[in-house]
């Protein structure tokens, strides 16, 4: 009997030591941080942080949740959030968080792994939220936008980066985890996917706009939409989007292919003190539109599509590597991690020199395209 | 210890009080007398006017007097006058001093069921039964008749166990009767039953039912021990022996099974369990009882085994949500809020944004609200069912969110979790408190107390002893014919064992070579 109550008064002694920091918190004690945008002010050198929360006072039966808008300025991060709650009765709570925006000015001038520091620091916060750069001159400017499909619009751009790969392919997400990983990683550089606003239908909505590009700690560029998808192409990210072709040969594309499925292996082998890259896709793709032909393909007129789409691509992957080594001089297709993963030996030689070995890394890509499918029109 | 002792005094109380008012009959011979044992016996039922003397005088020798008494009410009038009365009065057979009790019963008075006896007790008992009984002059012994014959009500389908398929009959309130519908189902001379006696007042009559052969001898005379050790004035129910011969006498589940089906008791005969009838109750209690049995429903075996093996799945789950419903939503919504999907996180905060109580409270107060209502359910006149339905469904559901007394969602949790409990009524008792544990530990705890109270509940069912059988557990080590009558309904063709507890283990030839 001693024994019993004795073993159920540890295991009760067990909630009281186990239970750690968390506590009873009601939902209507909280303001939902949905999105943040992390700006600078110009004159004083603060951080101006502004935070979508969710306006859960007016009902939501008629018209949906609505978002508010909270600005705070701190001479930290930290400290600009805890300012938050001089504004707003209820704290501020990020466990539902999806997305944080910086300013370009920000990952400009800033180490930026220094600014996200508190992001992954924090406990509440998740590891998984989305990171994105403002190409806008505040990223306030994102987040205080109309969203088209929701009214909470940081919860709908998170949404349109995560499915962008497998749609349109014009940028890659990345999560805040992903961001401290690649910035620590060897011979790779970070990129974030670029918003920008528009004017739809009268109204400011945001949109996807191609992939910042980072070397070391600090913004340097961006590459287009369409960069974006070759850039894709380069690091076998790619899952959907469209190719478009020209069937002629000339500038206008009247082809569009949807990528349907792709493999691309990258290798590299080390001569003369020089080092070459090759690049080769594999691609499935379905024809989905054909201006010209508005018929069905017979099977030589296919052969001559994959040929010019695998011309096509070749060219594209190789302008944009061009372009980041001649521009940006980043390594924003891993080519140093590829090669410190298969040859540690050898990058330990190159790790130093690796920026100059980059500038003047030979890349050769090679591309197959196959069309699988021609839609629904048939022969008559 | 000490609350142990006092209930044994208690019982020393009752028990000499029922001693001293039984000792003046108990060991109390008849005397030979007509006169003197008709005294005696109008003294000990002083005050009944129900008892009836008659007496009677043979019509070609009236040397020959006799006394019958019954209670009026619970004989059949007709048997008493046509079987006993008449030849008594209008025979002829020559009634000699030797052995008349001997020619009354066999040659004299028309009725199958007669018995010599000379124990005060015994006849004061058997009038009180219904019987009739018989005092010849000049004979220190008397005859019983049995000339039960009392109302009882009709076989009927039980109202607490309807089923969809199979049979209709229930229990009813006569023990014979009950008895009756067993007997004509198991004509195997197999089918044993033991009549004893409950209850030092009472004196109920119950009946041990078996199937010799199929039943552990152990597990029975476990039972009989523990019968034994019963020591209280009155049995109305199968409860009260459920109470006192219980293994574990605290906890809130039940570790005896009851029905109101014969079919369903004779599946469990079959299956080596016991059968414990008790008069004056349609309630037949069944020992050793599993855990499965609260999942199980006759209509389990009547139904095609993939529509049963579905709703046992149901039932499973049933128990499992309606314990724990609030208590994972306290947990989600009190403390984890990050587990939420944003989109229901949003919706469940903006309903919650502008009402009073917190939520644990709030979960509370409905559950005990839900409560109310189903009680009343039960125990309100039946006409004014309409106002109980408005006043719940509309006032306390609607009205209380429109009027932001509740959130929404609380009152879809206690919706689910009341429905839920509903799918297992033989659980009512258990799944009342440990959904309240869990609830409790929930708004202290969060998850981590709410996962505690599972695991403790999961201990003790997996504890639980039915006669000392595990209720949980099985032999020790799984069989896959052991749990073809558990989560789902295996095929009959495919039960070919019958549960672990039974001594004879086989149900189906072939069974030896195919214990897959």
């Amino acid at each position: 009997m001693i024994k019993k109550t004795a073993c159920l008064l540890l295991i009760i002694l067990q909630i009281f030591l186990l239970s750690g920091c968390w506590n009873y918190r009601g939902l209507n004690e909280m303001s939902v941080v949905i999105g943040i945008a992390v700006d600078k002010a110009p004159d004083s050198g603060n951080y101006q942080l502004s935070f979508e929360i969710t306006d859960i006072s007016t009902p939501i039966k008629d018209k949906g949740v609505q978002s508010k808008i909270v600005e705070s300025e701190g001479k930290t991060v930290f400290d600009a959030v805890r300012n938050a709650k001089k504004r707003i009765h209820n704290k501020l709570y990020f466990g539902q968080t999806q997305l944080v925006v910086f300013s370009n000015e920000i990952a400009h001038s800033e180490d930026f792994s220094g600014v996200i520091d508190w992001f992954l620091r924090d406990g509440e916060l998740r590891e998984t939220i989305c990171v994105v750069i403002s190409q806008e001159k505040t990223a306030r400017e994102i987040i205080s936008s109309k969203g088209i499909g929701q009214s909470i619009v940081s919860n709908e751009i998170r949404q349109i980066v995560e499915t962008d790969e497998d749609a349109t392919a014009s940028t890659s997400a990345v999560e805040f985890y992903q961001v401290f990983n690649i910035l620590r990683a060897e011979g790779k550089s970070l990129t974030l996917p670029e918003i920008h606003n528009v004017v739809n239908n009268d109204e400011t909505v945001i949109e996807v706009n191609g992939t910042a590009v980072f070397k070391e700690n600090k913004l340097v560029g961006y590459l287009t939409s369409d960069e974006s998808k070759s850039f894709l192409f380069a690091i076998d990210e790619i899952k959907g989007g469209v190719l478009t072709v020209s069937s002629e040969g000339d500038d206008r594309d009247d082809i569009s292919l949807e990528i349907s499925k792709n493999s691309t292996k990258r290798s590299f082998d080390f001569k003369d003190d020089k080092i070459n890259v090759s690049i080769h896709t594999d691609t499935t793709v379905f024809l989905d539109e054909a201006m010209v032909h508005n018929n069905a393909l017979d099977d030589k007129q296919t052969a001559a599509l994959e040929d010019a789409a695998a011309a096509k691509l070749e060219n594209d992957i190789t302008l944009v590597i061009q372009r980041v080594q001649s521009e940006y001089g980043s390594d924003i297709f891993g080519f140093g991690n590829m090669i410190y993963k298969k040859d540690f030996r050898l990058w330990n030689q190159l790790k130093d020199t690796w920026d100059e070995q980059f500038i003047a890394l030979e890349v050769d890509v090679s591309s197959d395209v196959h069309i699988v499918n021609t839609g629904e029109i048939e022969k008559s | 210890m000490l609350r142990r002792l006092f209930l044994r005094d208690k019982q020393k109380i009752v028990n000499d009080k029922v001693e001293d008012l039984n000792e003046e009959l108990e060991n109390r011979d008849l005397f030979s007398s007509l006169d003197k044992n008709i005294e005696t016996i109008s003294k000990l039922f002083q005050d009944v006017d129900i008892l009836r003397l008659k007496y009677i005088t043979n019509n070609h020798d009236n040397r020959l007097n006799y006394c019958i008494v019954y209670c009026d009410g619970v004989v059949d009038n007709a048997i008493v006058n046509d079987s006993i009365i008449k030849p008594l009065m209008l025979s002829s057979v020559p009634v000699t001093s030797k052995n008349p009790v001997d020619i009354i019963m066999n040659q004299i008075v028309q009725i199958n069921d007669t018995e010599k006896a000379d124990k005060l007790s015994d006849i004061a008992e058997s009038i009180a039964y219904g019987d009739t009984v018989l005092f010849v002059d000049g004979a220190p012994e008397a005859i019983v008749f049995n000339t039960k014959g009392f109302k009882t009500r009709a076989i009927s389908e039980p109202d607490s166990e309807k089923n969809l398929n199979g049979p209709r009959e229930g229990f009813t309130e006569s023990l014979m009767m009950n008895l009756s519908l067993i007997r004509r189902k198991v004509l195997t001379p197999e089918l044993k039953m033991k009549f004893r006696t409950l209850g030092r007042r009472t004196m109920t009559r119950a009946c041990i039912c078996y199937m010799d052969g199929i039943v552990d001898k152990e597990v029975l005379a476990e039972l009989n021990r523990r019968l034994d050790k019963i020591d209280i004035d009155a049995v109305l129910d199968t409860n009260y022996i459920t109470e006192l011969i219980r293994d574990s006498r605290l906890s809130p589940f039940r570790t005896t099974g009851y029905t109101e089906r014969p079919d369903v008791v004779i599946g469990k005969l079959l299956e080596g369990r016991i059968a414990i009838f008790l008069d004056g109750t349609p309630f037949v209690l069944t020992v050793p009882y599993l855990f499965v049995e609260n999942f199980q429903s006759s209509d389990d075996y009547y139904l095609n085994f993939f529509y049963s093996s579905f709703s046992r799945l149901l039932r499973i789950l049933g128990f499992f949500l309606t314990i724990t419903i609030p208590g994972f939503y306290i947990a989600v919504v009190a403390f984890h809020q990050e587990m939420m999907p944003l989109q229901l996180f949003i919706s469940i905060a903006a309903s919650r944004s502008s009402v009073p109580l917190p939520a644990s409270l709030e979960a509370f107060i409905m559950i005990i609200v839900f409560d109310i209502l189903r009680e009343t359910g039960i125990r309100m006149p039946t006409n004014v069912g309409q106002a109980l339905s408005i006043v719940g469904a509309i006032v306390i559901g609607q009205a209380a969110v429109e009027a932001k007394l509740v959130a929404a969602p609380m009152i879809i949790v206690a919706a689910l979790t009341g429905i839920t409990s509903l799918l297992i009524p033989k659980m009512n008792a258990p799944v009342i408190y440990i959904r309240m544990m869990l609830l409790i530990l929930s708004s202290f705890f969060g998850f981590f107390g709410f996962v505690l109270g599972v695991a403790a509940t999961l201990i003790h069912i997996i504890n639980l002893r039915s006669l000392g059988i595990p209720q949980a557990a099985f032999s020790g080590k799984l069989q896959l014919q052991e749990i073809k009558d558990t989560a789902i309904r295996a095929p009959w063709w495919r039960m070919i064992l019958r549960p672990s507890f039974a001594k004879d283990k086989v149900r189906m030839n072939g069974g030896e070579n195919d214990h897959d």
